[in-house]
């Protein structure tokens, strides 16, 4: 069965692993995602200005192309879904922004788009007895703990996803694909955001936004890796490909810091699937190319056949 | 954080600040009654100047300046804890980005450039997280 799928500008080049595990695993229980005709960057964060509609006008075009699909799109970038959810909520509620944004891009849209996340989509439509039967690979103590982040969970009256500060959603499908489920405290808590691009600036950029912007990722990360550490786990998984970068490549500077930190791999929880359902490992950029910690022995301890 | 001396006025109070603000935001500040439960669950306040239920205090009382002169909504990362919080229902998030929009509308205060980007940073930085933070930081 044919679906439409955003994957966002993220997973065609950085979160390539992302994209392929996302298109293999659906492949696996019978859906095609087929891109969206002529898609553009979301605008990767949703803009929190009332007064400013041109922001909505990617998203809006985004859904209006989709249309031409059927009535639902599949995304799996957090900030993709966060920015399409809204978007979509805001002018549902507002006739008078839909007509705006139409006219301005000359489409037409009335917001009859279902936007759906993929872990939304393996719960309602795959089902996770559809998972657990098609699994080839044990990852029976693999301890992995589920973060989701923000985007994926709030605002909860525009995104309804999940319980917004104690979600279950990511445990379930991670449970389903037979890991072992590492519950922790920190799963909905904020890893700093778009904050890491004051972390990557000359040391003169890093002065004007001021120290405190410039390390606030780095200590945001280092809160949620502990707690994962104390916690037992060997692994992160998530489903943001910006969570991914702040919590991954953060480490490098949280060790010089912080005395006995111990290095976490993080990896996309549809990579996993992907090896769960007995695909070829190295299809996923499970490697030290794509993440700083390098997560290829983990996936090596668990992809035996 | 050291206490703060400001005057406060009828004027300042119903100035045109705190309707900006109300505008771009879509939200009552005055609805705040400066419980503190955002600045508890803030996983951010440890890198603020003052906290975000300050921030709101400034703005309630018309105090531009001040409200403007922290660097509390250049350090929020818009992850809306505080509002899934917020037991009088007013998003904060949408304040703290209404006080970057007052500041950075007026054009040429940009807070960051993209030539201060190392040539390695650029190609680490996801496009996600450098579209989102260019989104924020620039007018």
């Amino acid at each position: 069965m044919e679906i439409a799928y955003f994957p966002g500008c993220t997973l065609r080049t950085k979160a390539i692993g992302f994209d392929n595990s996302v298109r293999d695993t659906a492949k696996v229980f019978g859906y095609d995602l087929v891109e969206v005709p002529d898609w553009t960057c979301c605008g990767a964060t949703f803009n929190l200005s009332v007064d400013n509609v041109m922001a909505l006008a990617p998203p809006i075009r985004i859904l209006a192309n989709a249309r031409k699909l059927g009535n639902e799109v599949i995304t799996v970038c957090s900030g993709c879904y966060n920015v399409l959810k809204r978007a979509n909520y805001t002018v549902r509620n507002d006739s008078e922004k839909l007509a705006k944004i139409t006219d301005f891009i000359e489409m037409e849209y009335d917001g009859d788009v279902e936007v759906i996340h993929y872990l939304e989509f393996l719960r309602d439509r795959v089902g996770y007895e559809t998972i657990k039967t098609n699994i080839k690979r044990n990852l029976e103590g693999l301890k992995v703990v589920p973060y989701y982040g923000c985007q994926l969970l709030r605002p909860y009256d525009e995104i309804q996803l999940d319980d917004p500060e104690a979600p279950t959603i990511l445990d379930e499908v991670l449970d389903a694909m037979g890991c072992t489920v590492v519950d922790f405290p920190h799963k909905a808590e904020c890893c700093g955001n778009f904050l890491s691009v004051c972390t990557d600036l000359t040391p003169e950029g890093r002065q004007a936004v001021g120290e405190e912007a410039a390390t606030a990722v780095s200590e945001c990360s280092f809160t949620i890796l502990d707690a994962a550490a104390r916690a037992g786990a060997d692994l992160v998984a998530l489903s943001c490909p910006l969570c991914l970068y702040n919590l991954d490549v953060a480490q490098d500077q949280i060790e010089k810091i912080h005395f006995g930190f111990r290095k976490m791999p993080i990896v996309y929880f549809s990579q996993l699937l992907a090896i769960a359902l007995g695909l070829d490992t190295d299809k996923y950029a499970l490697d030290s190319e794509h993440h700083f910690v390098d997560p290829s022995a983990v996936v090596r301890s668990v992809a035996k056949e | 954080m050291s206490p703060v001396r400001v005057r406060i006025s009828r004027d300042k109070v119903r100035s045109d600040f705190v309707r900006l603000v109300n505008e771009i935001s879509g939200q009552n500040v005055l609805n705040c009654y400066q419980c503190g439960r955002c600045s508890a669950g803030c996983p951010l306040t440890f890198a603020m100047d003052i906290l975000p239920s300050q921030v709101i205090r400034l703005v309630q009382l018309g105090l531009e300046e001040e409200a403007l002169g922290t660097n509390t909504p250049w350090v929020c990362a818009s992850c809306m804890t505080c509002f899934a919080r917020c037991p009088r229902g007013v998003d904060l998030a949408k304040v703290m980005e209404a006080l970057r929009a007052i500041k950075l509308r007026p054009g040429d205060a940009d807070r960051i450039r993209l030539n201060q980007f190392p040539r390695e940073a650029l190609a680490r930085l996801p496009q996600q997280g450098l579209v989102s933070g260019l989104r924020k930081f620039t007018g």
